[in-house]
């Protein structure tokens, strides 16, 4: 068989510059390791639980890429780590082992300092939480919890506060009047709105979504997700989205990761894992949705 | 160097594509879809594929498009910028990039579609290309008419569509960019007479400005008035790559 060099017009992901995050052999662990638990557990294992010490290994050897402007979907079953990966990368969680190279960050994210670790969550990743009262202070106001993140990034003039929270409101379809009241008399697809408004409310570059539509009613999930395409869209932030949902994953992400075990087991173009799907896992996971 | 048929006016040039499905659920069986399937499709040029039910025809679609992983072979692409790209192999974000840019495909199966509404969902691939709104909007409504798509229905969700309209919400919305590779998997299978004959003038105008497509169509009309040449598969493998008349022929 001829045929010519490969060429590329773009370039490849290993050396390109269009990399927002980088990330190489993530690993989470809980409890006190006996030294073996990665090769004991995983996919090969079919557990994320070692045999012999008894400690979870919620992630081990993550390896993955974001590019600019890119939606990377996270799916898996319960259990499988994906939260786990996700938090670390959002910042919110202690991991136990890995690098992650970040634009504009000089060496390891993972090893930020106190202090660059509150600027970067505050300015730079935005988290929405799969469990809303981990993202949200429930009993404070919606306009309140949004502001707090504003304040933390060293908006001072209540004045502008209050324009770009309502910017913020009217972005995400929160009804601005429902500003002052309490959280915890929103509906579920509103504090989950509320949610993303803190996550974009200081530009970030970098936006974690952990199963952004749990617990909303099938016709206020579509709206969550297409109002927050076209967020992404306009502010061209890459997104990483978690979900065992692989309807939600088919309507937002680019690329997806399949995680089991504590693993990434298989990774590709969503619509090539949907229709095209290599790993023994993956296949179970789309023949029992059809 | 390498030789292809016509190297200065491929478009396409698909050398010994081969796709494996590895099944490891029901049977640990593998399914052969491709084996060894060459073709060159030249800039501008309607390539027809024909075949029996689960000769192939789709998978050869998919793995062009890259929503199958092809398992051996090539397939030299020539983009708008002038390189040759192997679409069999190029990473991720290069089919990503080309899919926003410059290659369209038409599912045989109708696409699952949000709570957007028509309008928008044609409209949309060209907003994301820096389009204007104002201009997205025209260009599809000029679509969605030419495919006579009531215009009650332009602001409605297509969830709800027959099978027929939201087929041509999907040629509408391939069409929208113009691409220079458009993928046709049964685009208009679940037409009325009438309007796939508007779905195919509108085809014939895409190729005379110079689009070049390779489609699957059931109707041997369609097959005259779009193709150039056919290739007919069996089995996975190529039997014949003919042209048109020759294989009007051999049908009638
Ligand atoms: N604080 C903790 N202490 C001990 N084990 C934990 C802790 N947090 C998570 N785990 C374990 O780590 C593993 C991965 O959990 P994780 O929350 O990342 O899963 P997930 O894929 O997000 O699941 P789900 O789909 O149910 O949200 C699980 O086995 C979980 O029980
Ligand atoms: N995703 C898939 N997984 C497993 N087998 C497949 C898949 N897609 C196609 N095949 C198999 O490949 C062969 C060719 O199918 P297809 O390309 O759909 O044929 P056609 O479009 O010509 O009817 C068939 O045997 C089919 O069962
Ligand atoms: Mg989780
Ligand atoms: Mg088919
Ligand atoms: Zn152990």
């Amino acid at each position: 068989m001829s045929g010519p060099a490969r060429v590329e017009r773009f370039p490849d992901s290993e050396a390109d510059d269009d990399v927002v995050l980088r990330a190489r052999g993530i690993e989470k662990q809980y409890g006190s390791s006996c030294g073996d638990c990665v090769e004991l557990t995983g996919d090969d294992a079919g557990t994320n639980q070692c045999p012999t010490c008894g400690t979870i290994v919620a992630v081990a050897d993550a390896d993955l890429e974001l590019h600019r402007g890119e939606v990377l979907g996270i799916v898996g079953e319960s259990g499988s780590g994906k939260s786990s990966l996700a938090e670390i990368l959002a910042l919110e969680l202690e991991a136990t082992a890995g690098t992650v190279d970040y634009a504009g960050f000089e060496g390891n994210l993972l090893e930020a300092d106190y202090q660059q670790r509150h600027r970067l969550r505050h300015e730079e990743i935005g988290l929405v939480h799969q469990h809303i009262r981990n993202g949200l202070t429930l009993s404070f106001t919606g306009g309140g919890n949004v502001a707090e993140k504003l304040l933390a990034a060293g908006w001072r003039h209540y004045g502008d506060v209050r324009e770009r929270l309502t910017e913020l409101f009217e972005a995400t379809e929160v009804p601005v009047d429902r500003m002052d009241d309490p959280t915890s008399t929103y509906s579920g697809g509103m504090q989950r709105r509320v949610q993303i408004a803190k996550a974009i409310a200081n530009g970030p570059g970098l936006i974690v979504l952990d199963e952004p539509t749990t617990g909303l009613d099938v016709s206020v999930q579509a709206r969550v997700l297409d109002m927050f395409r076209e967020i992404q869209r306009e502010e061209d932030v890459s997104t990483i989205v978690v979900s065992h949902d692989l309807g939600v994953i088919r309507l937002l992400a680019d690329r997806t990761l399949v995680m089991r075990h504590g693993r990434i087991v298989e990774s590709g173009l969503t619509d090539r894992i949907l229709e095209d799907p290599h790993h023994e896992y993956t296949q179970t996971l789309i023949n029992s949705i059809l | 160097m390498t030789t292809t048929h016509h190297p200065e006016t491929a478009q396409l040039s698909i050398d010994s594509l081969s796709k494996r499905f590895e099944m490891h659920v029901l049977s640990n069986t593998t399914v052969v879809g491709l084996e060894d399937v060459s073709a060159t499709i030249r800039d501008g040029e309607f390539l027809a594929v024909v075949g029996e039910s689960g000769s192939g025809k789709s998978s050869l679609l998919k793995c062009l498009y890259r929503s199958y992983e092809p398992t051996a072979g090539a397939v030299r692409y020539a983009t708008d910028d002038g390189d040759v790209v192997d679409l069999a192999s190029c990473s991720e974000r290069t089919i990503l990039a080309l899919r926003e840019g410059e290659i369209g495909y038409v599912s045989q199966f109708l696409e699952e579609i949000p709570r957007v509404s028509a309008l928008d969902i044609v409209s949309r691939p060209l907003r994301e290309a820096g389009v204007s709104d104002d201009e997205a909007r025209d260009r599809a409504r000029e679509l969605l008419a030419a495919l006579e798509l009531p215009p009650e229905l332009w602001k409605a969700y297509p969830a709800t569509f027959s099978g027929g309209e939201r087929q041509r919400v999907n040629l509408a919305k391939a069409l929208a960019t113009e691409p220079s590779l458009l993928l046709l998997d049964e685009p208009t299978s679940a037409l009325d007479p009438e309007t796939r004959a508007a779905a195919v003038d509108l085809l014939r105008s895409s190729l005379a400005d110079g689009t070049t497509m390779v489609g699957v169509f059931h109707n041997p009309d369609v097959v005259a008035t779009l193709a150039d040449r056919v290739l007919v598969l069996d089995d996975g493998s190529v039997v014949d790559t003919v042209d048109v008349d020759a294989y009007l022929e051999g049908v009638r």
